[in-house]
C-alpha cells in the first residue's frame, strides 16, 4: 500500500508585501496525521504562512501545494481546510450553535448532529441560546475551534489557538488536536505558547524574519541533559565550583526563585555517576533534579543570537 | 445556486451585525420630524397626512443625498474591510467553491441590506410622521391637488392606495441604494484599507451634493446612480420636464451592479483577502 502524499508541500516559498519579505525560502512538508508547530517572534511570518496555506494569500515565489492542489497565481482555497483565525469573530446576535449552522450551510458537509457533537467536544453547551456577543474570549476561541472541526477537515490550520483559553481549555485543546491528528488530519499550529507547542506537536519549526532557522523533532529531545543541584551551604557551593572547573563542566545559575545555592550542572556521563563524583568532591547536596533543555530555551537562544 | 443563496444569507446576517444600524431609525425619525414641522408651518398648505412626512422627505435633495445615500454607505459600505479584519471573510471564503460566487453573493447581500435600510429608515419616518399627522388609507389633499402654485407635495400613481405606493417607494429606494453599496464594496476590494470605503463614500456624496443639481438641470445626471434615488424623476414635473424612463433606471442600476460585480470578481482572482 502506498503512503498518502503530503497534506502540505512548500518549496522555496516567499511572500512579499511591497518591498518587505514576510516569508523567504520556506521549504516544508506536512503529512496527514502529523502535528507541526510553528514558532517565532512577532512578525516572523506565522500568520502569513497560515494565510498562504488557506489560499487567502498568494505566494510571491516558490511552490505551494495544499491537499493535492497547487496554489498558483490565481487565488483559491483548497477544499477540506479547517481554519481557526487569530481571535475569530462571529455574528454577535446569534447563538454559537446558530452561527455554526449558518456557516456549515455554505458547504453542507456538517449537519445539526455533527454541530452539537463538536460543540460539546470543545466544551460548549449545544443548548446554550446566549448570543455570542456575551461569550468570553475563551468561549469564542472554543467556538472558532468548533467551526474548524465540524466539517472534519483534512488540514487544520490553527493561528494562536490558545488565545484566551484557561488552563483547562489549553489541556482540552491538546487532546482535541491529538485526536484530530489520530484521525488522519494534518495539523499546522502557530502559537506563542512554546510549552503547548512542545507538548502537542510532532515537529516544531522555529522561524525568524520569515525564514525557517531550525526544525526540532519531539523524538530528538532532549538534546542535552542537565540537572539542577541545590547545595547545603556556601562552602558546598565553592566545592561544586571547584569540581566544575576540574571537570570542565560549566555551571549556570538556576532560576533565582530556586534560591542562591541552586546551579544547573551539565551531566558528563550519567546522573548516578555525577552524584557519586559530587559527594566525593565534598559537596553536600540538598536537592537534585533532572532538567530538560526546553524548546523555550532553544527559542530564546535563537532570538538572542539574532 | 443553493450555495449562492446561503452565502447571501450569511453575508446579510453579518452585515446587520453593526451598532450603526441603531442610528438609522433615529436619524430618519429626526429628519422626518423636521419635514413634518416644515409642512405644518406652511401657511395656506392643503391638509396633509402621515404619508406626506416620509414621501416629501424624499423630494429634498440634501436629505436624500446625505441621510439616504451617505447613511447607507456609512452603515453598510465598509463591510468588506470590517469582515476582513474580523476574520469573517476567511471563514466564508474557504467554504466557497469559487471566489466569483463568493463575491457575487456579497454584492447580492448589499441588496438585502439596502432593502433593510430603506424599510427601517422610511418605516421609522412614517411612524414619526404618524405621531403628528393623521394616518389615512388615501393620499392627503396636499398630495393630490396643486396648492400655492407649487404643485403636489410629491408625485404618485393615480388611484393607488397609499400603503401600496409607500411600499413601492421603499422597494424602489432599496433598488436604487443597492448599486451605491455595491460600488463602494468594489472600491474596498480594490483598496482594502480600513478607512478607504467610508472616505470614498464621503467624497462621492460631497461631489454629488455639488454636481448633481447642475447635472440634473442639463439632463446629464441620468447616468449617475445617485440620481435614481429620487423616485420623483419618473413622473412629469410641474415645470413640464420629461420623466426618466423606468427601463433607463433599470439599465443604470444593472450597469452599476455589473461593474461592481466584475471589478470585485476580477480583483479577487488575483489578490489576497
Amino acid at each position: 500500500m502506498s503512503s498518502p502524499g503530503p497534506a502540505v508541500r512548500l518549496e522555496g516559498v516567499g511572500k512579499r508585501y511591497g518591498r518587505h519579505w514576510a516569508l523567504r525560502g520556506v521549504d516544508l512538508h506536512l503529512l496527514p496525521g502529523e502535528v507541526l508547530g510553528f514558532i517565532g517572534p512577532n512578525g516572523a511570518g506565522k500568520s502569513t504562512l497560515i494565510r498562504l496555506l488557506a489560499g487567502l494569500a498568494r505566494r510571491s515565489e516558490g511552490t505551494v501545494e495544499v491537499l493535492g492542489l497547487r496554489l498558483g497565481d490565481r487565488a483559491m482555497s483548497p477544499d477540506g481546510i479547517g481554519l481557526v483565525p487569530e481571535s475569530p469573530q462571529f455574528i454577535p446576535y446569534l447563538s454559537g450553535r446558530r452561527n455554526l449552522e449558518f456557516l456549515a450551510a455554505i458547504r453542507t458537509v456538517a449537519g445539526p448532529a455533527e454541530i452539537a457533537k463538536v460543540l460539546a467536544r470543545v466544551g460548549l453547551d449545544p443548548a446554550d441560546r446566549r448570543a455570542t456577543r456575551k461569550f468570553s474570549l475563551g468561549m469564542r476561541q472554543r467556538l472558532g475551534l468548533a467551526q474548524a472541526l465540524m466539517e472534519r477537515p483534512r488540514l487544520l490550520l490553527l493561528d494562536e489557538p490558545t488565545n484566551g483559553l484557561d488552563p483547562a481549555g489549553i489541556v482540552e485543546l491538546r487532546g482535541i488536536v491529538r485526536e484530530a491528528a489520530a484521525g488522519g488530519t494534518a495539523v499546522f499550529m502557530a502559537s506563542h505558547l512554546l510549552t503547548e507547542v512542545e507538548q502537542v506537536c510532532d515537529r516544531v519549526i522555529l522561524v525568524r524574519d520569515g525564514s525557517i532557522v531550525k526544525e526540532v523533532r519531539r523524538s530528538e529531545q532532549p538534546p542535552e541533559k542537565t540537572v539542577r543541584v541545590v547545595v547545603s551551604g556556601d562552602p558546598d557551593l565553592d566545592a561544586l565550583e571547584q569540581w566544575a572547573q576540574r571537570r570542565g563542566a560549566p555551571l549556570t545559575p538556576a532560576d533565582p526563585k530556586e534560591g542562591p545555592r541552586a546551579r544547573l550542572v551539565p551531566v558528563p556521563t550519567s546522573t548516578p555517576e555525577l552524584i557519586r563524583e559530587l559527594v566525593g568532591a565534598g559537596v553536600s547536596i540538598e536537592e537534585i533534579a533532572t532538567v530538560r533543555r526546553s524548546l523555550e530555551r532553544e527559542f530564546l537562544d535563537l532570538v538572542s543570537s539574532a | 445556486m443553493g450555495e449562492f443563496v446561503r452565502i447571501v444569507r450569511y453575508d446579510a446576517l453579518c452585515g446587520l451585525a453593526s451598532w450603526r444600524w441603531l442610528a438609522v431609525p433615529a436619524v430618519f425619525a429626526l429628519a422626518c420630524w423636521n419635514e413634518v414641522s416644515s409642512l405644518l408651518a406652511q401657511k395656506g398648505r392643503a391638509p396633509v397626512n402621515a404619508w406626506d412626512g416620509p414621501l416629501s422627505m424624499l423630494q429634498d435633495q440634501p436629505l436624500v443625498i446625505f441621510v439616504l445615500g451617505l447613511g447607507f454607505l456609512v452603515v453598510a459600505g465598509d463591510r468588506y474591510s470590517q469582515d476582513r479584519s474580523r476574520g469573517t471573510v476567511a471563514l466564508t471564503i474557504i467554504r466557497t467553491r469559487s471566489r466569483t460566487a463568493w463575491w457575487l453573493g456579497r454584492v447580492a447581500s448589499a441588496g438585502v441590506l439596502a432593502l433593510a435600510f430603506s424599510a427601517l429608515g422610511l418605516g421609522s419616518a412614517l411612524l414619526t410622521s404618524a405621531i403628528r399627522l393623521p394616518l389615512e388609507l388615501g393620499p392627503s389633499v396636499a398630495a393630490q391637488v396643486p396648492s400655492d402654485m407649487k404643485g403636489a407635495l410629491y408625485p404618485s400613481f393615480d388611484g393607488l392606495p397609499m400603503p401600496v405606493f409607500f411600499g413601492f417607494v421603499v422597494l424602489y429606494t432599496a433598488l436604487a441604494l443597492w448599486p451605491l453599496g455595491a460600488l463602494i464594496l468594489a472600491a474596498s476590494v480594490l483598496r482594502p484599507a480600513p478607512y478607504v470605503p467610508i472616505g470614498i463614500a464621503m467624497l462621492w456624496v460631497l461631489l454629488e451634493a455639488v454636481a448633481l443639481p447642475s447635472l440634473a438641470l442639463r439632463g446629464g445626471g441620468s447616468a449617475d446612480p445617485f440620481y435614481h434615488l429620487f423616485f420623483a424623476i419618473h413622473f412629469q414635473t410641474p415645470s413640464g420636464a420629461d420623466p426618466a424612463s423606468w427601463p433607463w433606471s433599470a439599465l443604470v442600476i444593472s450597469a452599476a451592479l455589473g461593474l461592481a460585480g466584475a471589478v470585485g470578481a476580477l480583483t479577487l482572482r488575483r489578490s489576497d483577502v
